[in-house]
């Protein structure tokens, strides 16, 4: 996750930071399907004792499986002994989120770390709330600090669709007109934003959380306005194993000449297709190997369900729908 | 026309189906009593509901009825391991059987099956008439099955005959053919189990030695074969028989993709696209959600229109009726599905209906349709669509 414009990546500062942060175990106490593909997980400490206290921003890491994921606290901060995080479930998921869906039960323990605040809610008398998909997250205990310090707020949250948009229900119903919902089938977020942000009004504070292109969007709307009025924080797609975070990095297309630049968040398939380049794909999890592609220079970092080690080592094949450069590779030259 | 003829087999329809996906597509999503299910058929909506395997579930894809889960079970049905399944069973079993039909497995099958497709065309010089589907489309996926598992050459006549009982006796509602069909189920569980052993203990390079490897149980390593046979020969059939028809139909497409065999690929993609063999397949919603806005209760099913994703203007513009062969989305189409249950034979069939491609722009000058094309037969069925006949006159180069 970042905040700001920060570059993702940790530093060793940071490391060290996480390395003295305690484990804690928890025990899941309730959980609930607000949404489609979305689950909302409420942690108590075993004992029933008090959790660290937090404040609205704030995020956890949870050890789901084999995976270490970072998720946003969307509970009320007032309640020490409950934590409540949502997940939603990712179609490019290597265990954490299956396995909050479908592993996960109530009565389970799990391991945490945390809290963490990367993204607190400064104090203002306006702000403007943007959220897509399970952004909205960290927004929620926002907008109740916001309604409770009497601030004017609006939230404008956009979503795949009305069933999967978690807790727009529950907030439209409440706030009403300062609830602006964007369901994709109905319009779309990231086209509003221009108008709606076309004009900095002073004191006005903007919090915005989602998938990397609404924030590269917002940051464009926003170029206008004063330093320091934009606020964002990134909810990568990705699985992370711990301490490892996706980067960016270069595919060359061979037979073209072609370099093309993969983000953080985007498989290789997508960038290559965006760039009007036919590839052809069907399963988009690494499990058909229609994608598959020859690289003939780069470490491959193999994330599918075909190859055998011994055919990841030899390094000359990878499937473009899920894996990606190895870390410290800054580019793969491909056989397209 | 209405999706009502189309079900009701009308051979107008069949023949040609669009306007009425395009109907469909129309509409949004929406009930249609003609199938009994909620029909989707956008290329945006129908990708969605694929790639939500926990809200559709694949139980019911063929449109079979779902069985209760204490319902009686015979024992010796062969029950398909993959196509009707859910995760979690349905990703272990994928991952066991799926590394034989990688694309890189199929590349390493490509001489031989070359050599297959190349002597069934030749042989069509001795034929006095030449029906593609008699003595193309038919014959030619069986025996590539049959040398891709590694059936013995003395076995195949029988093996061939018992595949055709079994796939035809799929969905069939014949309960009076004297018990046949089940003689033969038992015939060929007893053949397959025996071979399977074999190959246990004295492996070779072929696909039933990598399923008698798995830890699959007997039974099922017996019923994965027998979905192959299923799933690969019908489809594959409408396949061959469409792309031919598509070469006849096409002035000059047959000397264009001759003259550029880069081609031939893209050539392969549209034809899938145009004329996918599976139109749509269903699934079965496990709670109340939506789709497109539209609200759809939970245990309603859903009828995914693969046909009409794949003529959907939004994804392949105003042309998409067409065959183009520079779309740069071309291989998008949804003929293979998409998602987890993506056609596990997929590269197999672009395989043959490639190399079948290729022999003709080798062996054949030109192919005449010898019926008029708003008169060529369909095969009795929406689902799989493909030619009953298809008579034309080959001219040898």
């Amino acid at each position: 996750m970042t905040s700001g414009t920060v570059a993702s990546a940790h530093t060793d500062e940071t490391r060290a930071e996480l390395a003295a942060e305690p484990e804690l175990e928890l025990a899941v106490a309730h959980i609930s399907l607000p949404a489609d593909e979305v689950r909302v997980i409420d942690l108590i400490r075993p004992d029933g004792g008090e959790l660290p206290g937090w404040s609205p921003g704030a995020h956890i890491d949870l050890q789901l499986g084999e995976v270490t994921r970072q998720y946003s606290l969307c509970g009320d901060p007032r309640d020490r002994r409950r934590w409540r995080v949502a997940i939603l479930r990712e179609p490019e998921s290597r265990g954490g989120s299956r396995f909050a869906h479908d592993v996960l039960a109530a009565g389970d323990r799990i391991i945490a770390r945390g809290p963490r605040n990367h993204f607190p809610l400064e104090p203002a008398p306006r702000y403007r709330f943007i959220a897509g998909g399970i952004g909205i997250t960290p927004l929620i205990p926002m907008i109740e600090a916001a309604e409770a310090a009497g601030a004017e707020w609006t939230l404008d949250y956009g979503g795949r669709s009305r069933a999967a948009m978690a807790f727009a229900d529950g907030l439209a119903e409440r706030f009403g007109p300062r609830v602006r919902l964007h369901p994709r089938e109905r319009s779309r977020l990231s086209e509003a934003l221009a108008d709606l942000l076309a004009a900095p009004r002073p004191d006005e504070l903007v919090y915005c959380c989602g998938p990397l292109p609404l924030l590269t969007a917002t940051e464009e709307a926003c170029a206008s306005w004063p330093a320091g009025t934009l606020h964002i924080e990134h909810f990568s797609p990705r699985e992370t194993l711990v301490t490892d975070h996706d980067t960016a990095f270069e595919v060359e297309l061979a037979q073209s000449g072609t370099i093309l630049t993969v983000p953080a968040d985007r498989p290789i398939m997508a960038v290559l297709r965006d760039a009007g380049i036919d590839v052809p794909a069907s399963c988009e999890e690494g499990t058909c190997g229609t994608c598959e592609t020859g690289v003939l220079a780069g470490e491959i970092d193999h994330r599918d369900s075909l190859l055998t080690s011994e055919e990841q080592a030899v390094n000359d094949v990878m499937f473009i729908c899920v894996s990606r450069a190895a870390p410290g590779c800054a580019r793969l030259l491909i056989d397209r | 026309m209405t999706l009502d003829q189309l079900v009701s087999l009308d051979p107008d329809a069949l023949r040609c189906p669009y306007p009425v996906y395009d109907d469909l597509r129309a509409q949004g999503v929406h009930f249609d009593e003609a199938v009994n299910a909620y029909v989707v058929a956008s290329h945006e909506l129908v990708s969605e509901v694929l790639r939500s395997p926990d809200r559709f579930s694949s139980v019911n894809t063929v449109g079979n009825p779902v069985l209760p889960p204490d319902a009686p079970r015979d024992p010796e049905a062969l029950r398909p391991l993959l196509i009707l399944s859910d995760d979690p069973e349905h990703a272990a079993r994928r991952s066991v059987v799926a590394r034989a039909f990688t694309p890189r497995q199929v590349a390493s099958w490509e001489d031989q099956v070359r050599r297959l497709v190349d002597e069934r065309i030749a042989s069509l010089k001795e034929l006095d008439d030449v029906d593609i589907v008699r003595d193309v489309s038919k014959p030619l996926p069986i025996r590539v099955i049959t040398w891709v598992l590694g059936i013995p050459d003395e076995d195949v006549a029988r093996f061939r005959e018992w595949s055709e009982v079994i796939t035809s006796s799929v969905g069939s509602h014949r309960k009076d053919d004297g018990g046949a069909a089940d003689a033969v189920r038992k015939e060929f569980s007893a053949y397959l189990r025996e071979i399977l052993k074999e190959r246990a203990r004295n492996p070779k390079d072929d696909v039933l030695t990598r399923i008698a490897e798995t830890d699959l149980e007997e039974n099922q390593k017996v019923s994965f074969v027998a979905e192959l046979l299923v799933a690969g020969n019908i489809t594959t059939t409408h396949h061959i028989s469409s792309s031919v028809l598509l070469l006849a139909t096409h002035a000059g497409l047959l000397d264009r993709l001759r003259a550029d065999r880069a081609l031939v690929t893209k050539y392969v993609e549209e034809a899938l696209r145009l004329e996918p063999p599976i139109q749509g397949f269903y699934r079965l919603a496990t709670r109340d959600t939506e789709i497109g806005g539209v609200p759809i209760p939970g245990g309603s099913r859903v009828f995914v229109l693969y046909a009409g994703a794949n003529h959907d203007a939004q994804m392949w513009g105003e042309g998409c009726p067409h065959l183009e062969l520079g779309r740069s989305n071309g291989s998008q189409h949804l003929a293979f599905g998409l998602g987890a249950h993506t056609c596990l034979g997929a590269p197999l069939a672009r395989l043959e209906g490639r190399l079948v491609v290729e022999a003709l722009i080798e062996q054949v000058e030109s192919i005449e349709l010898l019926v008029d094309a708003g008169e060529v037969e369909y095969a009795p069925s929406f689902i799989n669509h493909g030619l009953a006949t298809l008579p034309v006159r080959l001219t040898f180069r």
